[in-house]
This record gives C-alpha cells, structure tokens and sequence, in this order.
C-alpha cells in the first residue's frame, strides 16, 4: 500500500514539474542575432577580416552604403554581364554576406526561393553565375569611419528572377 | 486494489480542476502575461536573441497573440531573410487578418516588389473592411495600390487608386497635408501615359507641399520642358534638381530602394541632354 501512495505522489509530483518548467531548449531557441553569418561554414570564407567580432550594419544591412558607386551603377553592371538567355527558371536568390575592410566580399550564405518566396532549388549555373558577378571586388565599397581604417560589413541582395531574367534587385 | 482506485479517482478530479483553471481564469489571464513578457523582450536590440525569445516566449504563453507572431518575422525582413520571414508572417495574418494584410501587402510590395501579390492583400485587407479605408504602414491601401500598379506599368489603375487617394485625403485634412509622394507617382503617372500637362501640375503639387524643394518633381519637370522643346525651362529645372538632390530633398526609402528612385548619374545624363 505504501508504494502505490509513493507511485501516486510521484506521479503527482512529475505532473506539476512537467507543466510549470520550461524547457531551456525552447528558452535558448535564438542562440545569435538574426542575419548572423556563421564565418566558418559560408562560401568564399578564405578572405581577411580587420575584426571579425565587429561587424556593421548587421540591423538592416549595408544598403546604399554598401555599393562602390551607386546601386544604379551596380544594376547597370550586373545587367550587362548576366547571361539571361542561358537559364529559365522563376525565382528569388538571396545572398547574405560579408565585406571586409578592404571592399572585398566574401563570407556568402545562399538561399533559393521560388516566387512564392518558398524553398527551391534553382539551376546551379545561374545562381553560380550570380555569385561570381556579385561577389566581384570592384562592386563594393571600403566603409569606414576615417580614411585610416576601414571596417567590415554585413551586406544583403536578393535578385528576383523571371524566366531566368533578372526583374529586380533588392533591397 | 480499492485503494488504488481511490487515488486514481483523486488524481483524475484534481487534474480535472487543474485543467477547469487553466482554461478559464488562465486563459484570461495567458494574453496580460504574454504582453508582459513581450514589453520586456522588445526593450532588446531587435533580432537579438534575448529580444527574440522574449517574445518567442511571449508567443509560447499565448499563441493567437498575433502582434507577438509578427514582431519575430521583423528582423528576417529587414535583414534579407524571406523564407524564414514569410511562414511567421502569414501566421500573423490567419491570426488577424485585419491587421496584418494590409501590412502583409506593404511588405510584398516593398521588400520583394511583387507587385502582384502587394495588390491582392491590399484588394482583400480592402473587402474585410468595406466601410473603412485601411491604412497600413500610415498610408491608405489607394495609395499602396497606386504605387503598386505604378511598379506593374499599370498606369490607369495606378492614376485611378492615386485619384481616390487624393480625393479622400483632401476631403479629410485638406490638400496641404496630402503625402507629397502621392503626387510625385502620380505626375510619373501621367508622364508615362504622355499626359504632360496633369504631369506637370502633380510636379508643381508634390514641390509646392514640400517647401519648393523637390529634385525628383524638378527632374521630371525638367524632362517634360525638354519633350516640349523649351530648353533654357528644362535646364532651370534640372540645375534647381540638382542642387536640390545634393542637399537631400529627394525620393528615398531607409530600408529598401524607393520605386523610380534617381541617383546623380540620372540628374547629369539629363543634364548633358541639354
């Protein structure tokens, strides 16, 4: 008889304990800020990074400031050398990167989307062929606060693709 | 055995009681709880992980609390992140739709210019409340859609939405209070559709509300004198933009390039057609 009232308080017990802590997984869900870049496992993470602890622009990504020149200029550029008659596919492609101290990109993290904005894969020479023309030194500017020191930034590109035609260059 | 069944009996009336509490009195009280712990959360950087979990948290305690829902897509928006945006968003908007349609539509239409879908959300935010003009991210869903049909090279439709726009803000707060870009897109508008003279009174609007400095209006201006053949006005116009651009009195957006956005390259090609 004892031990079914041990059974029973321990059952009780393990009830209330289930329901009123809370799982330290779920709590610890968000272990980095979102849009954190992962150095270690990104493509093109062989560049040099001036301070790889402090990276700028991580709230929104660079923008305006990001482009050597204008993003005009960038979308001219792009435009001119992109390959559309090759490839066919409907899409958005985002590419998540990193720009050193020096206006060198790297440190790329990829994602295909279908127009829905769902997960695709799209085809490999394309998004390939974007990643080279994107990731191109001249493209990116070197920030900085004083002519002395440059710093290094978080930059995002999203191109929305139409039949294998770039339609847009976001943000 | 009886004894058994005896503690079995208690066991079931006191989870029984227990779950009667949780769905009345907690239910209640789940949302104060969450608000309180998401008021907490977004004291953080937002997208940080203690902001994040916060309301990841908040949104645990009450999950139909659609405000909590949406601020966790906010960060994957602003820092180009879409397929992890687009599940929490749409999540808000079956939560309520109301709110967050219109919102929803905003977003397609500014973040990822499609255009398309920009319009169904805002037509559907639109039928949900037929008695009212929704006005998501501070502007009426006529205004969204006019610039949305300006992106599709939809002109009539986006003269159309920028007509009501206007008609309905000049009727409530009077014309000097109408958003200045309304009449820019509009006077684009028009420009596109070769109606030079509507054109040019949507440019005179948009810089005369916006204390004569306009560089995106001047250009177009400057643009419409040189397609009429009057010169020496073109190059006023596009000296006066000039100027104006550089000292920042132009079309811009924070988070994402405005649609029809200029840069200087625009300003000095025109002004070299000259």
């Amino acid at each position: 008889m004892k031990s079914q009232k041990i059974i029973f308080y321990f059952f009780i017990t393990f009830f209330f304990f289930g329901c009123f802590t809370k799982s330290k997984k779920e709590i610890d869900k968000y272990q980095h800020y979102i849009g954190y870049i992962n150095q270690e496992k990104v493509l093109l993470n062989d560049g040099y990074l001036c301070n790889k602890d402090e990276i700028y622009f991580t709230f929104k990504g660079a923008g305006s400031d990001g482009y050597k020149g204008t993003k005009k200029r960038f979308r001219d550029t792009i435009l001119s050398k992109y390959k559309h008659q090759l490839y066919k596919d409907s899409g958005y492609i985002s590419f998540r990167f990193l720009v050193n101290c020096r206006g060198e990109a790297g440190w790329f993290e990829i994602s295909e989307m279908n127009l829905d904005l769902g997960e695709k894969n799209l085809d490999n020479k394309m998004v390939q062929e974007l990643l080279d023309l994107t990731s191109k030194k001249g493209n990116w500017n070197v920030f900085g606060f004083n002519e002395k020191e440059g710093a290094d930034y978080y930059m995002y590109l999203i191109y929305r693709i139409e039949n294998g035609k770039i339609t847009e260059i976001l943000p | 055995m009886e004894k058994l069944q005896k503690y079995c009996l208690k066991l079931i009336v006191v989870l029984f009681l227990i779950t009667a509490c949780n769905t009345s009195d907690l239910k209640k009280d789940k949302r104060l709880e969450a608000e309180k712990v998401y008021s907490e959360a977004i004291k953080n950087i937002q997208g940080s992980p203690a902001f994040m979990n916060g309301i990841a948290n908040a949104v645990k305690i009450d999950p139909t609390f659609d405000k909590a829902v949406r601020e966790l897509s906010v960060a994957y928006v602003k820092r180009g992140m879409p397929l992890q945006w687009k599940p929490i968003f749409d999540q808000a908007v079956e939560l309520n739709p109301e709110k967050w349609l219109g919102y929803r539509g905003y977003l397609y239409l500014w973040f990822y210019r499609d255009y398309k879908k920009a319009i169904q959300d805002f037509d559907a935010v639109d039928a949900l409340t037929p008695n009212f003009i929704d006005n998501p991210q501070g502007h009426s869903v006529h205004y969204w859609r006019g610039i949305a049909y300006l992106g599709l090279k939809d002109y009539e439709n986006s003269i159309s939405y920028f007509q009501k726009h206007l008609k309905s803000q000049k009727e409530k707060l009077g014309e000097d209070w109408v958003e200045i870009n309304a009449y820019l897109y509009l006077g684009i508008a028009y420009y596109e559709t070769n109606e030079l003279e509507k054109a040019n009174l949507c440019f005179d609007n948009a810089i005369k509300y916006n204390d004569n400095k306009f560089a995106d209006a001047k250009y177009y201006k400057s643009k419409i004198y040189k397609q009429k053949g009057d010169i020496e006005k073109a190059k006023i116009f596009i000296k006066e933009a000039l100027e104006e651009f550089n000292l920042g009195y132009l079309n811009k957006r924070v988070y994402v390039e405005a649609l029809r956005e200029l840069y200087l390259d625009d300003y000095k090609e025109l002004e070299l057609s000259l």
